[in-house]
């Protein structure tokens, strides 16, 4: 793997976890050394501010190591998971963990046979990056919650929405908007945003709706397991709204229109990326290169399930999430415009219009606050004034 | 109910067995140091490497570009097979050379995690090849918070690299020269402390952060007398009297007159001259509007620079009812003095273990607080006025302390700053 210098390492898979996780009034475990949890809290959460325990840590030291002091880790976490009186408790694993072999699932089936409420393991090394430790969560979640239920006509659930790749919830509004103005029901929403009462319902919806990667793998579960189809895609801009809601109806997207000579390059989450990419030639004609952070070749397969996608691949496109590899692409490729968050800019060395837009999983909380739009007619709006488009 | 856990009377603490015991870690807002990485990159200089998970890296990457120094920090994510099978020496020294060949640092430090700490990385091999091929210095550290609270402690392991670079630097004895260990923003060199050292015949004095190169910090070796003003600076003090000669005297930042009037005659003691601090007291004593604190409730965390109990003392004295003390660790040795002096002056003074699971529960203990010290108090105390007093924003000593403290207050009760703000816009919590 090559230095990073002037990016952030992207999270780790027990801080993908607890986005997933965090929301739903649960207790959720870090099985590390202290900080573990406190890093989650104070960088990249920040649901954490003021608001009830949740994220905790299990303050390994030295000799718990050596000495292998499970059984009293056990009775900590059983004694605090008792006092609080959670909807559930989460045990997820650490680079301390993963080396000294932990038997995180004999330690999460201890704690549950001293439980009531749900025990979940979720296996994190914190090697892994984020994706990963959500899409387990996320299943796991699914697995101990959802059950087969009747089917609600004209209902969704969205899926892989956690903060982050979305950001301030603020951001999904206008697909909320979209939904509840074409008489879609809204039953759940995954990676926060929605209580556990609802996602427990979430067997009900009549078609799931992958907004984030993350959200994939636990697409394909809910097929197979409760026949949910699903469609992978944001709308942004306000024409393919309308051909989004013709997807949501199981037509495919028609391909964008003729590009014009301007290029615009984008990094960040795949789905995100691919949906604005889908906007910038759809509707403004600029030809549009993506450069995925996270490993995305599953979403260009075609399970079942799968009634439409915003994921029009081109030969340009690349996983990568080299620093190196980044910049060179960024100077060296005759793009106009790249979109990417803040911290990218700082590769930028030729003179191209750089236009910001925050991946928590990049940034952290540093542009959390940030003034700014992706989704609908607000990221129409929002896209446009940066490129100076009246 | 649940915040009777997380909290003990004044009265009742006696010894560290008494202090709530966090059965898992909660918020936990401040590690009661700076980070290890950033610590040391206060070498002039120096570049640091940091080889480690996705998830340890991603922390100090977080600290490095929040407090500015990324520049100087690079990072090479590791595999866990890689870790566990020894595979990644070669990546580590071919990492280090990349980085030689790009910044041509005067120190070039590599910092391990836990995971190296654990398994017993030896990086020997890699750093003196490092030191063959290039002829520079090479500092080998570990953050590790799975050793806090032990010994060695990561920042003990920070120090002792320091100290492996001192050691062999002493040539002289310069009688001439003080070392003030435990700064991490400078003290002002115009300042009161530096004004009385250079009164007491001190014409060179040195502090870690204002070495403008590598040949002044091996000046530091040559001092006659280490001056230690923060608890974490004795850890490399202890090391210099034990192994270069070097006494120190530990006079720890305070914000209580009378206190500092302490701390004042200990140094006089130690450096057997006296020192003309009274017009410096009496001009704070003039400056010092205390009415602003007259029975008021108060707070005091654990993220201030200094200690929680020595401002809880020092703002009873100046008139307020110090309600809470929230603390991270088991009281230090030398704080022990203030809770016995708490318990006869402020019994209804709680202490609380911020890093218990069950304080975030019921924030509603603290809405009488009108005024909270440290953020991490501030987080709690949603309805108080928050006054940092943090360690990024300013050192100070002597009587300079409680002048800093009321310019403090009366600029956030005027204008008032929001505890978010502290954290997420000026990045006081990290």
């Amino acid at each position: 793997m090559d230095l990073l210098h002037n990016l952030l390492p992207l999270p780790s898979g027990y801080f993908g976890a607890s986005s997933v996780l965090y929301d739903l009034g649960g207790l959720i475990v870090v099985y590390g050394p202290a900080g573990g949890a406190w890093h989650i809290n104070i960088e990249d959460e920040p649901r954490w501010y003021r608001g009830k325990t949740t994220i905790v840590g299990a303050g390994l030291l030295e000799m718990d190591v050596i000495l292998g002091k499970d059984p009293e880790f056990v009775e900590r976490i059983v004694s605090v998971a008792r006092d609080l009186n959670r909807n559930f408790v989460a045990l997820c694993g650490t680079p301390v963990s993963a080396i000294i072999g932990v038997d995180l699932k004999g330690l999460t089936q201890a704690i549950q046979k001293r439980l009531n409420t749900p025990v979940l393991c979720i296996k994190t090394s914190g090697t892994e990056s984020y994706l990963e430790g959500a899409e387990k969560a996320a299943l796991a979640l699914a697995k101990t919650f959802l059950e087969p239920t009747v089917k609600i006509p004209r209902s969704v659930n969205i899926l892989g929405a956690i903060h982050l790749d979305m950001g301030h919830p603020q951001h999904l509004e206008p697909l909320l908007s979209l939904l509840n103005e074409n008489n879609w029901k809204v039953i759940s929403i995954w990676g926060g945003y929605s209580s556990l009462e609802q996602i427990k319902h979430s067997a009900s919806a009549s078609l799931n709706i992958v907004v984030g990667l993350s959200g994939v793998s636990l697409a394909r579960y809910m097929y197979e397991k409760f026949d949910i189809p699903y469609i992978v895609g944001i709308p942004v801009g306000r024409k393919v709204q309308k051909t989004y809601l013709s997807l949501l109806e199981g037509i495919p997207p028609t391909l964008p229109q003729t590009p014009n000579s301007q290029k615009a390059l984008v990094i960040g989450e795949p789905i995100v990326s691919y949906s604005l990419k889908y906007f910038l030639e759809a509707e403004l004609g600029i030809k549009t290169i993506v450069i995925s952070v996270l490993p995305y070749k599953d979403l260009l397969l075609s399970p079942k399930g799968l009634k439409g996608s915003f994921i029009i691949p081109s030969k340009e496109d690349i996983y990568t999430c080299s620093e190196p590899r980044i910049a060179d692409l960024m100077n060296k490729s005759d793009v106009d415009y790249i979109i990417a968050d803040p911290l990218y800019e700082r590769l930028l060395y030729q003179k191209k219009k750089f236009i910001p837009l925050p991946h928590i999983a990049m940034s952290a909380r540093f542009y959390w606050d940030m003034d700014y739009e992706y989704i609908g007619p607000r990221g129409e709006e929002y896209f446009k004034k940066q490129l100076g488009i009246t | 109910m649940l915040i009777e856990k997380t909290r003990i009377k004044i009265t009742d603490l006696k010894s560290k067995n008494d202090f709530p015991f966090a059965p898992l870690e909660a918020v936990g807002p401040n590690l009661s140091g700076w980070g290890v990485v950033e610590t040391s990159l206060l070498l002039p200089g120096s570049v640091c490497l940091m080889v480690g998970p996705l998830a340890c890296l991603r922390h100090s990457a977080f600290m490095a570009h929040a407090r500015g120094f990324f520049k100087r920090f690079y990072m090479l994510p590791l595999e866990e097979m890689d870790i566990v099978m020894g595979k990644h020496f070669s990546k580590v020294e071919a990492a280090l050379k990349e980085i030689i060949l790009k910044e041509n640092p005067q120190i070039l430090l590599l910092a391990g995690t836990c995971c190296d700490h654990i398994l017993g990385t030896d990086y020997k091999e890699v750093i003196q090849a490092i030191k063959n091929e290039f002829g520079i210095e090479v500092i080998y550290l570990v953050m590790a918070p799975l050793t806090i609270g032990l010994k060695p402690s990561p920042f003990e392991i920070a120090y002792t690299a320091l100290f492996e670079f001192l050691k062999n630097k002493r040539a002289k004895e310069d009688k001439k020269a003080i070392n003030i260990l435990g700064t991490f923003l400078p003290l002002s060199e115009q300042g009161e402390l530096y004004t009385l050292l250079n009164e007491a015949g001190f014409e060179r004095i040195y502090q870690i952060p204002t070495c403008r190169d590598i040949n002044d910090l091996k000046c530091m070796a040559e001092a006659s007398l280490n001056l230690v003003i923060h608890p974490l600076g004795n850890i490399l003090a202890k090391k210099m009297e034990k192994g270069m000669g070097i006494p120190y005297i530990f006079c720890p930042l305070s914000y209580g007159l009378r206190e500092i009037d302490n701390q004042y005659q200990r140094l006089e003691e130690g450096l057997k001259r006296r020192l003309n601090y009274n017009h410096f007291r009496e001009a704070a004593q003039k400056k010092l509007s205390v009415d602003i604190l007259k029975s008021k409730r108060v707070a005091v965390g654990c993220s201030i620079n200094g200690s929680p109990f020595e401002l809880a003392c020092a703002l009873k004295e100046f008139g307020a009812e110090p309600k809470a003390v929230f603390a991270r660790n088991v009281p230090k040795p030398y704080e022990w003095e203030y809770i016995k002096w708490l318990s006869e002056n402020s019994p209804e003074t709680y202490v609380y273990n911020v890093a218990h699971p069950y304080l975030n529960e019921e924030l509603k203990a603290f809405d009488d607080i009108e005024i909270a010290f440290g953020v991490d108090a501030g987080v709690y105390c949603s309805k108080a006025v928050n006054i940092p007093l943090s360690r990024y924003q300013n050192q100070v000593f002597g009587y300079e302390s409680p002048i800093w403290l009321f310019e403090e207050l009366g600029e956030n009760i005027s204008q008032e700053v929001s505890n978010y703000d502290w954290i997420y816009k000026y990045n006081l919590l990290i």
